[in-house]
């Protein structure tokens, strides 16, 4: 019997292996991309990552957060800079772009693994949902307004300002 | 003093329209030992069951059945529970704890018996038993004779008044068998207790008993003493249900003997003298081995000791070969190997001069093998016998099997529904689809009536006229004696002992049929009561025409 | 004495203890202590055989749990690399290794425990208050070997019977498919004949009693009192945080060694107990 439940259990991994793909890149490659050039691009788009709501509520980080290293002393993550906006690129394609960029880790769930359809960030610089107080995540404005659309399905035009940040408590963000 | 009486009991199932039993009267008195007999399905099983309030079949119940001088259904619970005790068919089923000491027990703690006077009296009926070397055992690991006893042993406990027993040995080997009845000998004539037990296999029981009932269709045909029912079965050509030392005598003289010391003194007092011995025909055929085992060595594990010891078997085609032998002799690890169920460390089988291991992917039974193992329920996993046979053929094989069978009014119902002789039917149909050239049967007489037997005969000589092969593993002797072409003994792992039947069973002393240990010294090589029968015939015509 | 020596109770608070804080204390210390204890304790009460099948079968487990969670949780500092764009992380990787451990100790502590408390000490244990309860789980616990059995002869007549199954994989599936509800059908069918037994022997009439009453002995009382002692010192320090494991973003193992020595020592008294009992036996027998 045990012999048929580790077939089972290798007979699952090898079909999600094959259904999901498999395409393994090494931190290098991964990493390997750079910036364009932005002084001779036709649009640009801004970009910044905040979490300085997390200073507020330094007590509620996890512990094992409280860092120099994931939260910076001024609470940004990623100071606001420009890229260069390809057609079609979204909210999101920007954030991967941009963190692939900086070396910044970051989690995502992907839009086909909720109802949303729609990229949801879990994570960025290894701090997570959840990881200041139970109500806490990463949201996103563009220029300054909260968009009904989720961040893989909002398109940028030329010129906009992206800022995703961090709120300890989405249920009081809302109030504001 | 009377402990049990009936008078004109009458029981229907609820969802039938006849009646199960009817007009059933008999009593019973205190210290008897009572023994059912009747064909399968005769309503021995419902009639003990009506007996026993809590296992009584719903239906509806007519007559009086009065225990220890009051009715059925006055009794109390607990003086139901226990004053009567209840040994049913199948241990497996009646076990209801994993161990041996705590199944001893769980009567007693039902009854809320205090700890030390459980143990003294669970104490006491394991030393009556001798069973005090399982005691500490797992029940699964006991052999179905030591797992009846332990039954037997867990309804004495209780001290019941009455005990009734619905066929205990039919799920046991002969050996097993008498040793079970030789207990409940002891039990009646060193205790006093009164015992009624239906039984298929009248060998043991029929002489010993007080009084026999036989049931037919549900009805009190005959209910008296030893002889008198004796005499009665040869009236109405019921010899079936007679000890084989009464069946060689039946019509020939008046008061039939019943045991094998009875019927010597018989065979003593007519004067018979060796009658020389017919020639024995063809002792091994000269037709090519169909199944052959060469020096089969086998172990279960590593550090276990052997059980098959270099065993050499050699079958011919169209023969019918009966493999003998005592529990734990290997006798089912030869047939598990034989099927391939199991692989031999050492040595080969090989069937029709192929090895066996050529045969891949099953094919060995799908062209050339089949095995009917012990349980021939087990060979049914679907909703209807039918549907199980249409897995092994198409339609038309189907019809014509069934028909060969004469299993067509069973093929829509259920198996686990059909009776054991039905199901060795269905089963044996189910491997004919296959048209197997060797065909395997592991004690498949188990639990079946003499009729029945026969019946199991005739379809086996059927087969072999066809020019397939039997091998057939048994512990019914007569059975072996009166269908069986030749017989092996294996023992320790190998065969010790092969020759015809005839030979075999004339040659030994102990472990032989009721009728060659009745003719020893007076005719040789008369070995199944049929045989003897034919002798004594010889013997009368011969005084007649001095 | 041997653990299954004792009274019920006190083996089962033993076993409490253990699984308590192996369930709690998700480090890989923990993990690894109550796994080889557990392992051990199970190795001498069984056959090599059967020891060398646990050994694979728990180290594919564990195997299989520590590549398998990078795929799923991505949180960590060190990728090693990236699976379709996501982090494969060491120490995701390592967190799949604690997890496997201690799902390893706790099937084999489990299965420890079965052996100890058999189905008359658990009847004894729990009979007391839940009488009908009790007799399900046990009678429960009796059905499974029961069923392998029945499993194994339906399997053998059907491959013997002759009938048209090929050996592809949707017939060999199939297959275990029939066999499987008519394993069903004919356990619920032996079931019924159980149930009817018990009923024919007083089941039920009143309240039961027990045949073997189990003495709480000075020995237990001795074996309660010092694995309390090394159980508080172990609750405290794991209070303290000692025995506890980050994995998220960076590995922190923040064992110091004497909580984790001591839980060892815990996990190991079934093993010494066994193997003191198994010397003290030879040594009997020299001198006899």
């Amino acid at each position: 019997m045990k012999k048929d439940i580790a077939l089972l259990i290798v007979i699952i991994l090898a079909a999600a292996a094959v259904i999901k793909g498999v395409d393994i890149q090494s931190v290098d490659e991964y990493y390997s991309l750079h910036s364009d050039d932005t002084a001779n691009a036709a649009h640009t788009v801004t970009l910044t990552v905040d979490c300085s709501d997390i200073l507020d509520n330094y007590y509620m980080l996890d512990k094992n957060l409280r860092d120099e290293c994931y939260v910076p002393s001024d609470g940004i993550v990623m100071p606001a800079e420009k890229y260069v906006l390809r057609e079609g690129d979204t909210a999101f394609d920007l954030l991967e772009k941009a963190t692939r960029c900086g070396k910044i880790p970051l989690d995502y769930q992907g839009s086909e693994d909720n109802i949303y359809n729609t990229v949801y960030v879990r994570g960025i610089n290894n701090i997570y949902e959840f990881s200041c107080g139970p109500s806490s995540g990463w949201t996103y404005t563009v220029n300054g307004e909260s968009p009904d659309k989720g961040c893989s399905q909002y398109v940028l035009h030329d010129g906009d300002s992206v800022e995703f940040y961090y709120v300890c408590d989405y249920t009081k963000e809302a109030v504001k | 003093m009377e402990i049990l009486s009936c008078e004109n009991v009458a029981f229907k199932y609820n969802e039938s329209t006849d009646y199960a039993i009817s007009d059933c009267t008999f009593s019973v008195k205190k210290g008897e030992k009572i023994m059912l007999c009747g064909a399968s399905g005769s309503g021995k099983s419902t009639l003990l069951r009506l007996l026993k309030r809590e296992l009584s079949p719903r239906g509806e119940l007519s007559g009086n059945i009065t225990i220890m001088g009051k009715d059925r259904s006055e009794l109390s619970d607990r003086e139901s529970a226990e004053k009567i005790g209840f040994v049913m068919q199948s241990p497996d089923s009646q076990t209801v704890c994993d161990k041996v000491s705590a199944e001893l027990a769980f009567g007693l703690e039902s009854f809320g018996v205090k700890s030390g006077e459980i143990q003294s009296r669970v104490g006491e009926m394991a030393a009556f038993f001798g069973i005090e070397p399982l005691y500490d055992r797992d029940i699964s690991t006991l052999s179905g004779g030591q797992k009846q006893l332990v039954a037997l042993c867990s309804v004495m406990v209780t001290d019941p008044d009455i005990l009734l027993l619905d066929e205990p040995t039919a799920q046991l080997d002969p050996v097993a068998a008498r040793e079970l009845l030789g207990i409940l000998d002891r039990l009646n004539k060193e205790m006093g207790m009164t015992i009624i037990i239906a039984e298929h296999d009248p060998e043991e029981l029929f002489d010993s008993c007080d009084k026999i009932l036989y049931l037919s269709n549900g009805k009190t045909e005959f209910f008296g003493t030893p002889a008198l029912i004796a005499k009665y079965f040869v009236e109405n050509a019921l010899e079936g249900f007679l000890p084989e030392t009464a069946k060689a005598f039946a019509r020939l003289c008046d008061d039939l003997p019943l045991n094998v010391r009875q019927g010597r003194a018989k065979l003593e007092k007519l004067g018979v003298t060796d009658i020389p011995k017919q020639a024995v025909t063809d002792t091994e055929r000269a037709e090519p081995y169909a199944l052959q085992c060469k020096n089969l060595w086998q172990r279960y594990e590593k550090n276990s000791p052997d059980i098959l010891k270099g065993c050499d078997l050699g079958i011919r085609k169209g023969e019918c070969y009966g493999l003998l032998g005592s529990n734990g002799g290997g006798k089912s690890t030869l047939l598990r190997v034989i099927c391939g169920l199991c692989k031999p460390y050492m040595g080969a089988v090989s069937l029709f001069g192929k090895k066996q291991k050529a045969y891949k992917n099953g094919s060995l039974f799908r062209e050339m093998l089949a095995f009917l193992p012990q349980e021939p329920v087990t060979m049914f996993v679907k909703e209807s016998v039918r549907e199980d046979l249409l897995q092994s053929g198409d339609k038309v094989t189907v019809e014509n099997v069934s028909q060969r069978m004469g299993i067509e009014h069973l093929l829509d119902r259920h198996p686990w529904d059909l009776s054991g002789g039905e199901i060795q039917k269905c089963a044996f149909g189910k491997i004919l689809l296959a048209d197997p050239k060797i065909i395997v049967l592991d004690e498949c007489t188990k639990g079946m009536d003499s009729f029945a037997k026969k019946a199991l005969g005739d379809i086996l000589l059927g087969l072999k006229d066809e020019g397939r092969t039997i091998l057939l593993v048994t512990h019914d002797l007569e059975f072996a004696a009166q269908y069986c072409d030749r017989c092996g003994l294996l023992f320790d792992g190998k065969i010790v002992a092969e020759d015809n039947a005839v030979e075999f069973f004339s040659q030994n002393r102990f472990y032989t049929t009721a009728a060659a240990r009745l003719t020893r010294g007076f005719f040789s090589g008369a070995v199944t009561s049929t045989a003897v029968r034919e002798r004594l015939a010889m013997v009368k015509r011969g005084q007649y025409e001095q | 004495m041997r653990l299954s020596a004792f009274h019920p109770l006190t083996a089962l608070v033993y076993f409490a203890a253990v699984l308590a804080v192996t369930m709690f204390c998700f480090s890989p210390a923990v993990g690894i202590c109550s796994a080889v204890g557990a392992f051990l304790f199970c190795a001498v009460t069984q056959s090599c055989r059967q020891t060398a099948s646990d050994l694979a079968f728990y180290s594919f487990l564990t195997a299989v749990l520590t590549v398998t969670n990078p795929l799923f949780s991505h949180k960590g500092v060190t990728p090693l690399f990236f699976v379709n764009g996501k982090a494969y992380t060491k120490e995701a990787l390592f967190y799949g290794l604690t997890a496997g451990l201690s799902l390893t100790a706790v099937i084999m502590w489990c299965k420890a425990l079965g052996k100890v408390l058999t189905r008359e000490k658990l009847l004894y244990i729990f009979g007391r208050k839940t009488p009908k309860a009790a007799l399900v789980i046990t009678m429960t616990m009796g059905f499974i070997p029961k069923l392998k059995r029945l499993h194994r002869q339906l399997l053998d007549a059907l491959n013997c019977s002759g009938a048209n199954i090929s050996d592809s994989r949707f017939d060999r599936l199939k297959k275990d498919c029939t066999v499987f509800t008519a394993l069903c059908a004919g356990t619920l069918e032996r079931g019924a004949d159980t149930a009817a037994s018990m009923k024919a022997r007083g089941y039920g009439i009143q309240k039961r009693s027990f045949a073997h009453s189990f003495k709480f002995r000075a020995w237990d009382g001795i074996f309660v009192a010092t694995f309390s002692v090394i159980f508080a010192l172990v609750l405290i320090f794991s209070a303290k945080g000692e025995l506890s494991a980050a994995f998220y973003p960076v590995i922190k193992l923040e064992n110091s060694v004497f909580p984790v020595g001591m839980f060892a020592l815990l996990c190991a008294f079934p093993f010494i107990l066994e193997v003191k009992e198994s010397i003290k036996w030879k040594y009997c027998l020299a001198k006899m």
